[in-house]
């Protein structure tokens, strides 16, 4: 559904992202992860259009949308949530996904029915009259989710979903996800939250100082060296004994 | 070709030099915190009257007022400008920025014609009194020797400042990583402190030095002639100190070409007089424009959005207090109210632009002026319905003009080219006796709508009140809509808007038209209102004046734009109990736009009485799941390059 | 509060005999929050003088906020901060600065735009020290500084960026030195070689309190380390105990 195919990218003389590969299928999460700084929010930049790569191609459902801006990828599929947040903060959780629903076409009641109905899918309904800005992170961060769906995407890019929610939201989100994929919906995850990632992906990339380093099952992921330093870290003077 | 040689001296000395000094000044605020100073202009000139005072009056001989003006006044003014209102509105937005700064341009204005009376002529002698120089079989006045060599020593002073000295490191440390400055130990606060005191002192040498070349002191001639740095310092992105020295001397020798080239007809005069703003625009519209599309939070709670039913009330209510006040006021008061609300209506075409939009314009008073010539020359003498809607015709029309180029322009840069723009029509069309009249004013007809008469002051009243209620609801309706839910959106987060798939421009073309028609309107009416309109009712300061009273008023509430047109119009008002009336009006919108930096969301937004309570009524939130959700609140903050 | 004496190996020259009694950073009962969401909710932590501690922890913990709110960057809305016994809760970062609380920040410690000379220079608003001074002992330590001492640090590489910034802490002789993720964005080796260099600053005497996602990196230079979880000390100990419990929160227990 979605290919990344050979990304580099780089800052100034710093490189971000190495001549990265992943596939991500239908019907099913595939994992993204590794440590802090190592390009994860860099390469969904680069996926959604927001940050040109230097060389490398991405393809949406066989068509390279490299060279297109990130409205069009939207129009052909691929929704997003960020790390960092960005709800539309002076506008309340309803109508955050209503401009999402009103993009593509929704009009009037129908169009607030259908925001109401996304909402309740990620169990925000409570919340459709609040202020985006005020909701704690984990509510913002389904909101995004809610807004994302909206946009009836193909491939959905999620950026640690899970940080800031509790255990029992945390398994509902869960369940919600695979849900989701079992309806079609290709998913590429990153996230910090392990024995999220073990239990949800079927395939599992990590990526570390800009470079796959490792993909697999989570069995064969957990069950890696390399991946165990890399999140890990090298114990220090392990070789010079200072 | 001596022609040439000396237009080239004069466009290097008379003009350049002096851009570059002020326009230095202006980066070196901008950089070191954050802060575009509009008021760049109004310290220059009250540095020369300053100068004046002591050289003229105290008869200190010059070099010495000099050293106390530049060195000692105006520093100090800079300095504590920082201390008592800059410090404060480093996480504000935008436009409250802008404010605060247009704020100290209008209050320095007032305060210098309170002092030094605008009727009594001050003039500065040349330096040297006018004696001449010939360098290289071309003559140099010593005044324009003196202006290169300031220019050149400030430059050269500023760059080993900047380089050797640990000051100058630490103030470039603070530009480049604020947090990072004060881990080091030194604080950032300080530094911006001590740009401010340098940039001011820049602009106070300016102001003495293009002092004496422009005849007698004036006051809002000095303030503006320091306008022309603004297009300098953009040629330095508002960073480089370098490229803003050679953008004001390109500048002043293209300007000074331009007026000894162009055929000295009025309308070419006017032509040359613009370069500047021409300048500008075309600087900032060639700037590369910086890519950052993700947001930053500012944390300020939006004013709740007004029900349909609840709109209709207020509507309802105010055409009724219009029908009160129609019987209780009369003369002057009455002409007042009108003003007032006709201001207001002007105001309301903020609310959509600046307040849901984000978009900052200068020029909504040349959207109103252009309304009013339309409603002048179509209207007829019974001020046809045909007349309004060429007026928002025609605003709209021009706004989409102005706003195409500008899409792309972000904040700052957006406000900047509005100004250009606004400034350029004050030379070349409202001050142009083509379009507005030998005499220099126009007559307008109030209109007369299906039959009203409103040529009475009375129903005219009533009929204003109706138009504000009818397009403050229909704003209030927009914000309800898809397009108003799209523009806050895309304000609030440009990036999201990209993912989400919303098309921007379009959105920002058209909030960009429908403000300017509203504008159109308003002024169409405004001029009914006064009956005659002259180039002086549409002065871009006006525009100024109208962003900086609604931002006291609440820019994001059409409640505070009533209030904002009627305080507008009370300037007029003073003018029975006060000498200089237009200025202590000034005075006081300073004073209070001053206060916006304490409350940034302005009367009506924000942490009122009313909207604590309302706060009070409404379902809070839950807590328990705020505070599980607590922990990744760090990351929002935290620079994770991820 | 916390009795077991840290002196052991690290601090000799420096700590002097009699002042071990003090610990370098007591945070007792901290709590911070962003706008109005709680990030720290009570905690408590002790750094013996001349102790290396390590924070671990999973994302969003509030390891970073604990070190702002330690440097100043942040006011705590309860509790007391003390360093050296002297309470230094709310003052500002630049106060604290000067007084030898030095922070490296998350990401890159260095200013990008100035040179590192000029970064160098910038060192010595810490108070008490020349120019000469810091850029000799800078030098020294890193000779491939003072190759590029012209050069502006926004040029050189990630690791010699995080030379530069850890310069700050060798030559300005803090009392406490707080350091955020230096390896966030790092090649592995100039990771193992930056804690090589934590390492030796800890063998002078030096407090440090060491925020770090790399685990067995961190501990394997400290002398004590606790994990947080969601705004708590969930548990403290020695680096060997730590460690156990940190290799599950990190790659996940699975089977439960």
């Amino acid at each position: 559904m979605l290919q990344v195919d050979g990304v580099t990218v780089a800052f100034g003389g710093i490189r971000a992202l190495m001549d990265v590969n992943i596939d991500v299928e239908g019907n099913r999460i595939t994992g993204l992860i590794g440590p802090n700084g190592a390009g994860k929010t860099t390469l969904f930049n680069v996926i959604t259009g927001l940050q040109r790569p230097r060389s490398g191609r991405v393809l949406l459902d066989g068509v390279d949308v490299t060279g297109k801006g990130p409205r069009t990828r939207a129009k052909l599929g691929m929704g997003r949530t960020f790390q960092r947040l960005e709800v539309f903060g002076s506008l309340t959780a309803l109508e955050n996904v209503l401009v999402a629903v009103e993009n593509r076409g929704g009009m009037g009641r129908a169009a607030r029915q259908r925001a109401t109905d996304l909402l309740g899918r990620v169990d925000l309904a409570r919340m459709a009259g609040v202020q985006a800005d005020v909701l704690p992170t984990g509510q913002a961060r389904l909101l995004e989710l809610a807004r994302a769906l909206a946009c009836e995407p193909k491939v959905l890019l999620l950026d640690e979903p899970f940080s800031g929610l509790d255990a029992n939201e945390s398994a509902r989100l869960g369940d919600l996800l695979e849900s989701l994929t079992s309806e079609g919906l290709a998913i590429l995850l990153v996230e910090h939250d392990m024995e999220m990632v073990m239990r949800l992906c079927t395939r599992i990339h990590v990526l570390s100082f800009g470079s796959i380093i490792a993909a697999g099952t989570p069995g064969e992921i957990k069950a890696d060296a390399a991946v165990q330093e890399a999140y890990l870290g090298a114990p220090v003077g392990a070789g010079s004994g200072s | 070709m001596n022609e040439f040689i000396s237009l080239t001296v004069a466009g290097i000395a008379t003009y350049g030099c002096v851009y570059a000094l002020t326009a230095m000044g202006l980066v070196v605020t901008y950089t070191t915190s954050g802060i575009f100073n509009f008021a760049q202009g109004a310290i220059g000139m009250i540095g020369a009257f300053f100068f004046y005072e002591l050289s003229r009056v105290w008869h200190i001989p010059s070099l010495l007022s000099l050293i106390i003006a530049v060195f000692i006044f105006a520093p100090l003014i800079g300095a504590l400008l920082e201390r008592l209102v800059m410090r404060r509105l480093e996480n504000a937005a935008l436009e409250a920025k802008l404010t605060v700064t247009i704020a100290l341009l209008l209050l320095g204005i007032a305060l210098a014609t309170a002092i030094w009376n605008p009727q009594t002529v001050r003039n500065l002698p040349s330096f040297f009194n006018g004696h001449q120089v010939s360098v290289g079989g071309v003559n140099l006045t010593y005044q324009q020797v003196i202006v290169v060599l300031a220019a050149i020593l400030a430059a050269v002073l500023l760059r080993l400042f900047f380089i050797y000295t640990r000051a100058g490191i630490a103030t470039r440390a603070v530009v480049d990583d604020r947090d990072l400055a004060a881990l080091t130990g030194a604080s950032p606060a300080r530094f911006a402190q001590l740009g401010w005191a340098m940039g001011c002192a820049l602009a106070a040498l300016a102001g003495i030095l293009i002092a004496p070349q422009n005849g007698a002191l004036d006051i809002t001639n000095l303030t503006l002639l320091v306008v022309n740095g603004y297009a300098a310092a953009m040629v330095g992105r508002l960073r480089s100190l370098p490229l803003t020295f050679a953008g004001a001397i390109v500048l002043g020798v293209l300007y000074s070409y331009a007026l000894g080239y162009l055929p000295s007809t009025l309308v070419w005069n006017d032509f040359a007089n613009i370069t500047p703003m021409i300048f500008l625009l075309l600087v900032i519209l060639v700037l590369p424009q910086s890519r950052a599309v993700l947001s930053r939070r500012i944390m300020v709670r939006a004013p709740r959005v007004v029900g349909l039913r609840e709109s209709l009330i207020a509507g309802g209510a105010l055409i009724l207090a219009g029908v009160l006040f129609s019987r209780l006021l009369s003369g002057n008061n009455l002409s007042y109210a009108n003003t007032g609300v006709s201001l207001g209506i002007i105001m309301l075409s903020l609310v959509l632009l600046t307040g849901y939009g984000g978009q900052v314009s200068l020029c909504q008073f040349s959207f109103a002026g252009l309304g009013a010539y339309a409603m002048s020359k179509v209207g007829g003498t019974h001020g046809s319905l045909l007349g309004i809607l060429a007026a928002m015709g025609l605003a709209g029309a021009v706004g989409g003009l102005v706003a195409l180029p500008s899409l792309r322009l972000r904040g700052l840069y957006l406000a900047l080219a509005t100004l250009a723009f606004a400034q350029g029509m004050d030379t070349y069309f409202f001050g142009n006796p083509q379009f507005f009249g030998v005499a220099g004013s126009i007559s307008v007809a109030r209109p007369d709508l299906f039959g009203f008469q409103l040529s009475s002051s009375r129903t005219l009243l009533i009929a204003l009140t109706v138009v504000f209620a009818l397009i403050a609801t229909l704003i209030l309706t927009f914000r309800r809509s898809r397009f108003g839910r799209r523009l806050v959106a895309i304000n609030d987060s440009p990036a999201a808007c990209l993912t989400v798939g919303v098309d921007m421009t379009r959105s920002k073309l058209a909030v960009f038209i429908i403000s300017a028609a509203i504008a159109g309107l308003g002024g169409a009416l405004y001029a009914g209102a006064q009956t005659q309109v002259g180039p002086n009712d549409f002065q871009f300061i006006l525009s100024l004046t109208l962003l900086l009273i609604a931002v006291v008023w609440g820019i994001r509430t059409t409640a505070g734009m009533l209030f904002g047109g009627i305080v507008f119009s009370l300037g007029p008002l003073l003018g029975q109990h006060l000498t200089h009336p237009r200025d202590a009006f000034d005075l006081l919108v300073g004073l209070a736009a001053i206060g916006v930096s304490q409350n940034p969301e302005g009367t009506f937004g924000g942490n009122t009485l009313l909207q604590r309570w309302r706060n009070s009524r409404e379902a809070q939130p839950p807590q328990a799941a705020g505070a599980l959700a607590a922990d990744s609140g760090e990351e929002r903050l935290s620079h994770a390059a991820g | 509060m916390n009795p077991d004496s840290p002196v052991t190996e690290g601090g000799v020259a420096n700590a002097a005999a009699g002042t071990t009694a003090v610990p370098a950073l007591q945070i007792e009962e901290v709590h911070a929050a962003y706008d109005r969401v709680e990030v720290l909710r009570g905690v408590n932590l002790t750094v013996g003088a001349g102790q290396v501690f390590a924070l671990l922890g999973p994302n969003g913990a509030g390891k970073s906020t604990t070190l702002r709110t330690v440097g100043g960057r942040m006011k705590p809305l309860k509790g007391r901060i003390l360093v050296d016994g002297k309470d230094v809760t709310g003052k500002p970062p630049e106060q604290l600065a000067r007084n030898g609380i030095c922070s490296v920040p998350e990401g890159r410690g260095v200013f990008p735009s100035l040179t590192v000379a000029e970064n160098l220079r910038m060192w010595t608003f810490k108070g008490g020290l020349r120019r000469s001074e810091v850029e000799e002992a800078a030098y020294a330590r890193f000779p491939r500084l003072a190759e590029r001492r012209k050069q502006l640090a926004g040029t050189l590489s990630g690791g010699e960026q995080q030379m530069l910034a850890m310069s700050r802490a060798l030559s300005t002789h803090p009392r406490l030195l707080l350091l955020d993720e230096i390896s966030m964005g790092l090649a592995p080796l100039i990771v193992a070689e930056l804690y090589d260099l934590v390492g030796q600053i800890a063998n002078e005497g030096f407090a440090i309190l060491l925020v770090e996602q790399f685990a067995a990196t961190a501990l394997g230079v400290a002398e004590r380390a606790a994990i947080m979880v969601q705004g708590k000390i969930e548990m403290e100990g020695t680096p060997d105990e730590v460690g156990a419990a940190a290799g599950e929160l990190y790659l996940g227990s699975g089977a439960k």
